[in-house]
Formats: structure tokens, sequence, C-alpha cells
């Protein structure tokens, strides 16, 4: 626990870190942004319109993480937090309860994306020259209204799922809707695919800066992915009343969204929060038993370590948001392999093109290991809890403890690097398949305990939600250092894997003699990182508790 | 059993501990009495790890314990004001949790928590999860895994908050027992009448200082004196 005494100097230090942080993220966001756009219109040629699609697509994935996202931080700051118990005792109108839990969610969850986002775009109205009246139409009146929607349909979602979970049972609802969103997924990818789509927009090369409305299948016109980008690509285009069309339907589904949501949240939160006891009560029943037993089995593993790995093992089978945040990024991850090996055969025989995939590839791995990383291993430290009292107080050793909690996530995220790295790039030569595999196992530890580390400097003892400790200021923080060591890595990249594809697309041969190297160089780099937040997350844990 | 040394804690320009000294004997149960802000606490958490000593030294069995940390921890018994614990683990499971950090063996540690279920009282609950309990539950899951390892030294914040009467006579009953068979007990408490029941020795702390270290005999012999009851002699003390 933080004293309430020894707030000056690391306060300061912490203000001045996260302001530095923040300013290097948006300069490198909105150079990149420029750089890349600069690059697919100007060296790759792709188009306008291919462009603004493929910006749909990212910002349908987007629209879904913040969708997701938003279902089950709601569950926990909704039905499960101390909090809300306290408000329902005194006299505030549940409908005042939902609406500010709503706001509270949306705003704690969407606040690193709303400021990445407003770098990227600063980033291209710079680049297309927009006024900064555009700019500001672009933002408050196209990103704002997307991000809610995604929101407030999250909140519509699990309004409904609460509501049918007392008749149908928690667990049964959560895999009907996964089933659900696996097929839409599923159908959107299908229907969006971006190699179909390359090469149709390509049959009419030059002229592939217009619009081609046929191109975009009617169920798409009703995303709004879609709504936004198209409104992009008007705004660039100079065609404002095209533009506000798409603006006036994205406010509108926010506004009805947001109704929906505060109607039903009127409606039904009261109630729907008193029988989700009931809801966990028989769930519990049901679990009874499962794990009677585990502590008192016998284990190979010295008491110390078994003792620590079940407590971990329980505590985090037992924390719904653990599981579902788990089991949803597994399904994610799942579905980027699936969708990814269509994408790797776009541009075969140009070199510059296969070289920005696979490395868009290599970076989509290291996103999906950091990712994996801050939501569950940055909050190990804080998900402690008060109750880490009892570990602080016994005769462990700091390294024993810290290296059990550690090694689970370790393997896991390895292992899952190394499936990455095969799976999404199997269609390339084993040579390439074999660099991915070795720099992601050389950035992986780094990321692992980079957010180890900050996760400890940042430890919230007092927060009990793993997914607000994952969204908090410092893991904001934590994600943008990530995001500023990619963009370092692409840059050091980029150069040795370009020259590969080159003499691979002009003369066929693997010279992966630079591409060893950078390996190396990273591994080391890497290996600097673990230590320094190793020695952050000792040098946290001895402050006063 | 326990020796505080020139014990000093500074929060930036704030002593919250001042240059304390103490020695507290093997199997005395002293009660660590001050009012709201003394430093009770503070010291407590110095002692079992929780803060980093800012001057002075802390000998646990003649072990220091900022040289030895592990070996003095292996002999304390710690037992928070707060009973916070695992909310996702059963109470029986947080105290194999407890046996398994102090690596007691398996069957041991069975015999251990059947005999603590029996002591406390605690087994119609024991399967439930923690975060279902109610306050007194908690201290009685703590007291009994503060237990489990036999420690000699056992440190207490305020053993009663939270606890029923019929807890509070078991927790007193535990307590007096354990000192009998020759456990050193420091109590930091606000409830007086639980001093005067079972405490051998009393130590007054105020503004981060010891003001009185006596005997609980001549603690009663000061009331006889002043003509008072406990509280109004521990308030006319702390004010002097």
């Amino acid at each position: 626990m933080h004293s309430d005494f020894d707030f000056t100097p690391r306060l300061l230090l912490r203000k001045t870190g996260n302001i530095v942080v923040y300013g290097l993220f948006s300069a490198g966001a909105f150079f990149f942004t420029k750089n890349l756009i600069d690059y697919l219109l100007v060296t790759q040629h792709i188009g306008q319109f291919l462009m603004h699609e493929f910006i749909s697509i990212i910002l349908f994935m987007f629209f879904m993480a913040v969708h997701v996202g938003n279902i089950v931080v709601s569950y926990s700051t909704m039905f499960k937090s101390e909090e809300v118990h306290f408000l329902f005792t005194k006299p505030i109108k549940p409908s005042v309860i939902f609406s500010i839990k709503f706001l509270d969610n949306f705003f704690y969850s969407s606040t690193t994306l709303i400021l990445i986002l407003i770098s990227v775009f600063a980033g291209y109205a710079v680049y297309f020259d927009l006024s900064v009246s555009s700019y500001f139409i672009i933002l408050f009146l196209n990103i704002i209204p997307f991000l809610i929607s995604a929101g407030a349909l999250g909140v519509i979602i699990l309004l409904i799922i609460m509501k049918l979970a007392v008749k149908f049972g928690l667990r049964n609802i959560f895999i009907g809707l996964g089933m659900l969103y696996l097929s839409f997924l599923i159908s959107f990818f299908q229907i969006t695919s971006p190699v179909d789509l390359v090469n149709e927009v390509f049959k009419y090369y030059p002229d592939i800066n217009r619009y081609f409305t046929d191109l975009i299948p009617p169920f798409i016109k009703y995303l709004p992915n879609h709504w936004l980008s198209d409104s992009l690509f008007w705004i660039v285009n100079g065609n404002l009343n095209q533009a506000w069309q798409q603006i006036i339907l994205q406010i509108s589904f926010a506004i009805i969204l947001v109704f929906i949501a505060l109607f039903l949240g009127k409606r039904w939160y009261y109630s729907v929060w008193l029988t989700s006891f009931k809801t966990v009560q028989i769930k519990r029943k049901k679990e009874k038993g499962i794990s009677k037993n585990i502590f008192g089995n016998e284990s190979f593993l010295k008491p110390q370590i078994e003792t620590v790995f079940k407590k971990d093992w329980l505590t985090f089978v037992r924390e719904p948001s653990q599981v579902i945040h788990f089991s949803v990024l597994m399904f994610l991850i799942l579905l980027f392999i699936s969708s990814v090996s269509s994408v790797v055969l776009i541009g075969k025989y140009n070199y510059y093109l296969q070289c920005i995939v696979y490395t868009t590839v290599f970076l989509f791995n290291v996103l999906l290991i950091s990712t994996l990383s801050l939501r569950f291993v940055y909050p190990i430290i804080s998900m402690e809890g008060i109750a880490f009292w009892k570990i602080k107080t016994s005769p462990i050793q700091i390294h024993k403890y810290l290296w059990t909690r550690l090694m689970p996530y370790i393997l896991l995220i390895f292992i899952i690097s190394q499936l990455l790295s095969i799976f999404s790039n199997y269609q390339y030569s084993i040579q390439l398949v074999i660099i991915s595999a070795l720099i992601n196992a050389a950035i992986a530890p780094g990321i692992i305990f980079l957010n180890f580390g900050m996760g400890a400097y940042f430890a919230d003892y007092r927060e009990k939600n793993p997914i607000r400790i994952a969204s908090s200021q410092g893991a904001s923080i934590t994600f943008m250092i990530v995001l500023l060591f990619l963009v370092i890595l692409i840059a050091f990249t980029f150069k040795p894997f370009l020259v590969y594809f080159e003499n691979y697309v002009k003369y066929m041969t693997h010279n992966i003699q630079a591409l060893l190297e950078i390996s190396v160089y990273i591994a080391i780099a890497s290996l600097a990182v673990s230590l320094f937040s190793y020695r952050i997350v000792l040098k946290s844990l001895k402050r006063d508790f | 059993m326990l020796k505080l040394i020139n014990l000093s804690k500074t929060f930036g320009e704030f002593t919250a501990v001042d240059n304390l000294n103490l020695q507290i004997n093997r199997g005395d149960l002293f009660g660590f009495l001050g009012p709201n802000g003394a430093g009770k606490t503070t010291t407590i958490k110095m002692i079992t790890g929780l803060y980093n000593i800012s001057k002075g030294s802390i000998l646990v069995d003649d072990i220091d314990i900022s040289g030895n940390p592990i070996i003095s921890k292996n002999k304390i018994g710690y037992i928070p004001d707060q009973p916070f614990l695992y909310d996702k683990l059963t109470g029986k499971e947080f105290l194999y949790f407890s046996g398994g950090l102090y690596q007691i063996a398996k069957k041991e540690l069975k015999d251990k928590i059947d005999h603590l279920i029996d002591l406390l009282k605690i087994g119609d609950w024991l399967d439930k999860r923690t975060e279902d309990y109610s306050q007194g539950m908690r201290q009685r899951i703590t007291i009994a895994s503060a237990f489990l390892h036999d420690p000699e030294l056992i440190i207490i914040d305020e053993p009663m908050v939270g606890l029923d009467p019929q807890s509070a006579v078991i927790v007193k009953q535990v307590l007096k027992q354990k000192a009998r068979e020759g456990c050193t007990i420091f109590m930091s408490t606000h409830s007086l009448n639980v001093v005067e029941e079972i405490c051998n020795r009393v130590g007054i702390i105020n503004y981060g200082k010891l003001i009185y270290d006596v005997s609980i005999d001549e603690l009663k012999q000061m009331q006889k004196e002043h003509n008072h009851n406990i509280e109004e002699l521990f308030i006319a003390l702390t004010q002097s």
C-alpha cells in the first residue's frame, strides 16, 4: 500500500514520465501514420479507395475490441463492484448509478484508444492537408460517436446477458454469445477478404483513386466502421455532402444506442443487479467440490512454489473477468491466425509489398504478445491485493515468489508467440518462419518483464478489477512504451527484411545473415529491458506496504 | 525474544516512531497501548517486515530482522488489524496456502488445521469463499493462519475488532494458552479491559515515543494510587 507521506518526488517523477511518454508516443504515432500513408499512396500506389477500405477493416477490429472490452469491464463495475453496493444503499436512483457507471466505463476503457486515435488522425489530417475544422469533425463527430456506439452496444448486450442468465445460466449464455460472435467475425472476414479486394481494385489500375461502390458488399454498408472510413474518404476528396451523410448516420446510431442503453438500464439494471447474486450463487454451488482438495493434494513441487502456484491458479479461474477475457483473446488470436494466412499472399511478386505485409503481420504478432502481457502480466502484483501482507510477512524468498508468479505467464505467452510465428507465416519460406520465431522469442521476455516491472511500480492493491488495472494510467504508459519500442523495432528490421525479399523475389536466394544479426541485437536489448524491469519489481516490492 | 533498539520510522518530515527501545521476554503477553496515530501499527509493520526501518534495529530471538528476514519471519506469526484474505479462496484453502508458505508437511498441516478448526470453532464455513465471510470470520481465519507454524512470537494488531463476544472469549483463551506454552505475544489494542484481563506487561506509546513500560501489577497499583479505572488512567497518562 502506498503511504500518504511519500508523494512528492515519486509523484513528480511519475507525472513527468507520463508527459514524456505521452509526448513521445503522440509524436511517434503522428509521424508513423503520415509516413505510412505516404508509403502506401506514393510508393505502393494502392489508391485512396483501397487505403480507406483497409482503414475500415482496422476500425472494425477497434470497434470489436472496445465493444467486448466494455462488456467485460461493465460486468465487473456494474455488477461486482463494492462501490455499486454502497451506492444502492443511498437515496440515488438506479438509473443514475447506471448512467454514471456507463460513462465511467466508457472513458476508463477508451482513454488510451482515444489518445492513440487523436495522434493517428492528426497525422492523417496533416498528410491530406485538411483544415483544423475538418480534423475536429473527424475527431468529435466521427470517432467519438463511433467509440460511444461500441461502448453502448457492449452495455446493451451485457444487460441482455444478465437478464437471460437467470433463466438459462451464465455459462450457456456466454457459450451461445461466443458462437454468435464467432460466426459474425468469420462472416465479416469472408465478405471483406483483403486479398479479393486488392485483386478487384487492381483490375482498374491505374484508375484506383476513385470510389468503387460496387466493390463494397451491401452488408458492410450498415456497419459504423464503414461509415467512418467512408466519411474520411469523402472529406479527403472534398465531397462534404457525401461525408455528412455518413457522419449523420454515425451520430444517429450512437444516439440511438445510448438511448437504448439508458432505457434498458432504467428498466432492468436494479432488478438484474439483484438477481445477479442468485446467478453467482447457482454457479458457485455447481463449482463446489471441483477444487476442494487442490491444496491438500501431494505435489512434486516444493511447498512454497506449489502453494503460490495453486493460489494463483484458483484466483485466476475463479475470477470471471480473467477467464472471459482470456478466452476472448485466445479466440481473437485464432481468428487472426486463420485470416492472416490469406493476407500473406498479397503482392506475391512485389517485394516491397511482400515486405510490408510480412512486417505488418510480424507487428501484429508482437502487438498480440503485448496485449496479452498488458492484460495478464501487468496486473499480477496489484491483483495480490491487500491480502499480499500474508506473503510479505512469510518466509519466502522474494525471487522465488516472483519467478513462481511469472513463470506460467512466460511459458504461456512464449508458446503463443511461437505458434503465432509459425501459423501466421507458414506460407512464406522456412527461413522467414524461423526468423519470425527467433525475433518473437527475443522480444517476448522483454515485453513480459516490462509489463511486470511497470505493473509492480504502479501497483494499486486496492483495485480488485484486473481490467481496470490493465486500463489504468500506468498501464497506458506501459503500452505506449511498448508501441514506441515496436516503432524502433520496425525502423531497425525493415531494411534487412526488404533486402531479403528483394533478393528472394529477384534471385530466389535466402540471405538471412543480416536478419540473424538483428535478432541477436533484439535479444540483447530485450535482456537489458528484462533485467532493468526486474530491478524495478524488486525495488517496488521493498516499498512500505 | 523481541528487542527494539533505537527504532525510528519517518515519513518525509513526519516521525511516526521516535527512538523506541523495548525488550519483550519469552512468554510475555505484552499489551501495546496508545491513542490513534501514536505509532502502534507502524511499529508492528516494521517488526513484521511490511515497513522499512528508518533508524535502529529489531531483533527477534537475537536475530536482526533486516539481515535475516527469512529466519526471523519463520519465528513470527502475524495477525493484522484488517483481516484481508484472498477473496476467491475458501477459508480452508487460505489455511493450506499459509501453511505452504511456511513449508509445513502436508500431513502435519492437515492435523494442525483440524486442531485449529476445533480450537477457533471455524469448521462450519471453512469451505465457503472468504469473499462471503463477515469481519469476525475473516479475523478468526487470520488468527488460525498465524498459529499454523507454531511461531515463537505472535504479533497482533487489534485482535478484537469485528469479533462477536463468543469469538472474543475464544481468542482471549487461545492467546492465554499460547503464552502459557511459552509463546511471546506482542499485542496492540484499544481494548483496555482485554489488556487488563490477559496481559502481564503493558507499554504505552504516544507521539511515537514509549512513555510507559510497566507490568500489569504496576499498572493496577497506579490505578489504585490515582483512584482511576483503567480508561481514566490511560487518558490521564496519554494526556500528561
